[in-house]
């Protein structure tokens, strides 16, 4: 017995497009006011001289220009690139040997996934302002474990290195709980027989993880990696709040820029353009995402 | 007969009501503030707040005053919106340095047409300074009212002055204020306390040391424009001792990243002797200190001359009435109330706020020892005050600054340099 109506095969006048479409429709306007309609306004306010938040003259692609020759935006996405790839790097490693380590659901295996989750939950904000204070030179943490090593002295934020090591760490604590979640469940749907059968083959753990677990995880691993590192692309809250693209925009990022010449600036234009060329570039991460899923083409 | 008597009456109720309602509410206006205080609240000054509204409402039974409380960073910018869309309060609190916005986007409306207008020369010549309302004046127009004002400048620990030998007086120039930092700077057990502590980063940066530098050697720091003016024998000075400051070891490396707030902090919590910070700070800073509230104490800014003063360059809130509220001329009203002199004294007496009035300064509350801070400030800001052009991206440019000195201190970029870019970033945002 049919509880809904089917879709397929049937005529306009039986209400079956209809009823469809009654369906989709909140979707789709859910879609255009906070997808669609944003977009294009920002498209709109791209190609316009918008200062102080007041619209001005159409000016084409000058505020495209503008920022792609700008030093300043050069420079974010030559920063933005070290601190997608070095957290993804971290964050993934991390999150894979998590998953690895807590597949079992031993009492103490669930207990950890749970104290591994705590820095995820918690709001972003918060997490960066507390490594800020753990991480600053006053707090004396960083005297204690530089100390023995001859820098006491030594400022984490201050170093154009160490900041961007702090930021990395940041996102790869906060972070990593995601991606063993994500990496935990592609583990769970492994067949346990699989793993019985090499042992009796006498396969080791280390020819088993890599001839076994690594290519049946290739899909979960991959939407890890193109989730964070998206996630990393856009973030903004870490570097606001952990070292304020300092010292010397060492750590201004592209999110971190558009920030400032929208809201700091308040050139609005600009700021708009510059998101539209960070969209293109989430749409091209989207595209690799999506021709993944294509029928046919899975890699499991 | 009787059925029709009922009715009758029934209908002259139903008319008598809606005559007493339409008159009760054409007679009630409702002006809409916002503010980053909230009246409900019971710190000192949401207290002041609460009881001008409720004395203004007493005096003018028709009047409602409605506070709607915003995050103070966020009120410029939702108020121009606002405006844009036709649905801006009747007046909202805005800073100095954010003025940019409203007077950028033409929402202010004239004081000097209503309230303000009719205020006598005697009510004028009671400002330390005018510089306030000079500021905000265009074309004649006055666009925004002060509430009250600050400036930044140095709070001491004196006890820490007197371990080290140090006097106020040592602290007089530039060259001093290092000498004397450097002097009290000193660790112990693996903990620093510095010398002096300066807010350095590029983020919520205010009035920051190197501004108040550059301006007593340079009075304009903006030209007509509001492109930076700062790539000039002075600025090169002025931001070579900045950057000394931290490289030859006064302040900490760490203050290349850290916002007034966590200056403060430090200072609060005994990491520093000498802290730069707002003269609205100064009561909240006694208040939280870890050590001796009474040992905190305020000093000028040095000056590059002995024997002189650094300028004070002011801040502070103004009150701004929209241009499209259809209660201007009443906003305006109570706009004046809340800047008036009998406010003023309240904003002072039970709020702290440096007062800027003469009346309010020969007021008897004010001849304590402990607040004698507050009037060698306020003399201060009447004979050595500037203020930085509101129309201009002031609160951008002080970041620039603050760019600048982290630059010369990382060894990026020569002052020269440095201050190259700030100009060129400042034009950019002046198209």
């Amino acid at each position: 017995m049919r509880i809904f109506p089917s879709l397929r095969g049937k005529g306009a006048d039986d209400g079956g497009e209809a009823f469809a479409m009654r369906l989709v429709a909140p979707a789709l306007l859910i879609e255009f006011l906070f997808v669609f309609l944003p977009l294009t306004l920002g498209v709109y306010y791209s190609v316009h001289t918008v200062r102080y938040f007041q619209v001005g003259a159409f000016i084409g692609l000058d505020n495209y220009v503008g920022v792609l020759t700008s030093p300043a935006v050069r420079n974010s996405f030559v920063v933005t690139a070290i601190f997608a790839l070095g957290s993804l790097i971290l964050t993934f490693t991390v999150g894979l040997a998590l998953a690895l380590h807590l597949e079992r659901d031993g009492r103490m295996q669930v207990f950890m996934r749970a104290v591994v989750l705590v820095p995820y939950i918690i709001s972003m904000l918060v997490g960066s302002l507390l490594l800020r204070w753990v991480l600053s030179q006053d707090s004396g943490v960083p005297q204690a474990v530089l100390g023995p090593f001859g820098s006491s002295g030594f400022s984490i934020f201050a170093n154009s290195t160490s900041a961007m090591g702090a930021l990395t760490y940041n996102a790869m604590w906060r972070d990593a709980a995601f991606a063993m979640i994500l990496l935990l469940a592609g583990l769970k749907s492994i067949p346990l027989e699989l793993y019985a059968a090499a042992r009796v083959d006498g396969a080791s753990a280390w020819y088993r993880f890599r001839r076994l677990t690594l290519p049946l995880l290739k899909t979960p691993i991959l939407i890890t990696i193109v989730r964070l590192l998206m996630h990393f692309i856009n973030s903004l809250t870490f570097q606001l709040i952990l070292t304020g693209g300092g010292p010397a925009n060492t750590t201004e990022t592209i999110a971190l820029r558009t920030f400032r010449l929208g809201f700091e600036d308040y050139a609005l234009g600009r700021a708009n353009a510059l998101s539209f060329v960070m969209f293109i570039f989430n749409v091209i991460l989207i595209s690799v995402l999506i021709h993944l899923f294509k029928p046919g083409e899975k890699l499991r | 007969m009787n059925a029709q008597w009922i009715e009758r009456s029934l209908s002259g109720l139903l008319l008598a009501s809606w005559l007493v309602t339409a008159s009760t509410a054409s007679a009630q206006t409702t002006l809409t503030m916002w503010s980053f205080l909230d009246p409900a609240k019971d710190t000192p000054r949401e207290r002041v707040l609460r009881g001008l509204i409720e004395e203004y409402e007493k005096k003018h039974p028709g009047v409602k005053i409605r506070v709607e409380p915003q995050v103070w960073s966020q009120i410029a910018n939702k108020f121009t919106i606002a405006a844009s869309s036709g649905r801006a309060p009747d007046i909202a609190w805005v800073n100095y340095p954010s003025l940019v916005l409203p007077l950028s986007a033409g929402i202010a409306a004239d004081l000097k047409a209503t309230a303000f207008g009719k205020w006598d020369q005697k009510e004028w010549d009671d400002y330390v300074t005018t510089a306030p309302f000079d500021a905000v004046t265009q074309d004649g127009k006055i666009l925004a009212a002060p509430i009250m004002l600050l400036s930044n400048t140095l709070i001491y620990r004196k006890d820490l002055f007197e371990a080290s030998g140090v006097t106020p007086t040592d602290v007089g120039t530039w060259d001093g204020l290092l000498a004397s930092a450097k002097k009290m700077t000193k660790s112990t057990g693996g903990n620093t306390t510095w010398g002096l502590g300066i807010p350095l980063s590029r983020d919520g940066a205010s009035q920051p040391l190197l501004a108040v530098a550059m301006a007593e050697l340079q009075p304009k720091l903006f030209d007509a424009k509001c492109v930076p003016d700062v790539s000039t024998e002075a600025g090169i000075k002025a931001l070579s001792m900045a950057a000394n400051l931290v490289k030859e070891g006064a302040v900490s490396k760490e203050s290349l990243v850290q916002t007034s707030d966590d200056s403060q902090e430090l200072f609060i919590g005994g990491r520093q002797a000498i802290t730069v910070a707002g003269t609205s700070r100064v009561a909240s800073i006694q208040q939280k200190a870890v050590f001796d509230k009474s040992q905190v104490g305020v000093l000028p800014w040095p000056s590059w001359t002995q024997g002189k003063t650094g300028p004070y360059i002011l801040d502070g809130w103004t009150a701004v009435v929209w241009k499209g509220s259809p209660n201007v001329a009443q906003a305006a009203d109570f706009v004046s109330y809340m800047v008036g002199a009998e406010a003023s004294a309240k904003w002072t007496v039970e709020g702290g706020q440096v007062p800027f009035r003469k009346s309010v300064l020969k007021l008897p509350a004010l001849a304590s020892p402990e607040l004698a801070w507050m009037k060698a400030v306020a003399e201060g800001w009447g004979t050595n005050a500037t203020f930085l052009p509101p129309q201009c991206n002031v609160g951008a440019f002080y970041g620039d600054l603050n760019l600048a000195v982290q630059k010369v201190v990382r060894g990026d970029a020569t002052a020269a340099a440095a201050l190259a870019e700030v100009v060129e970033e400042g034009r950019n945002r002046a198209q």
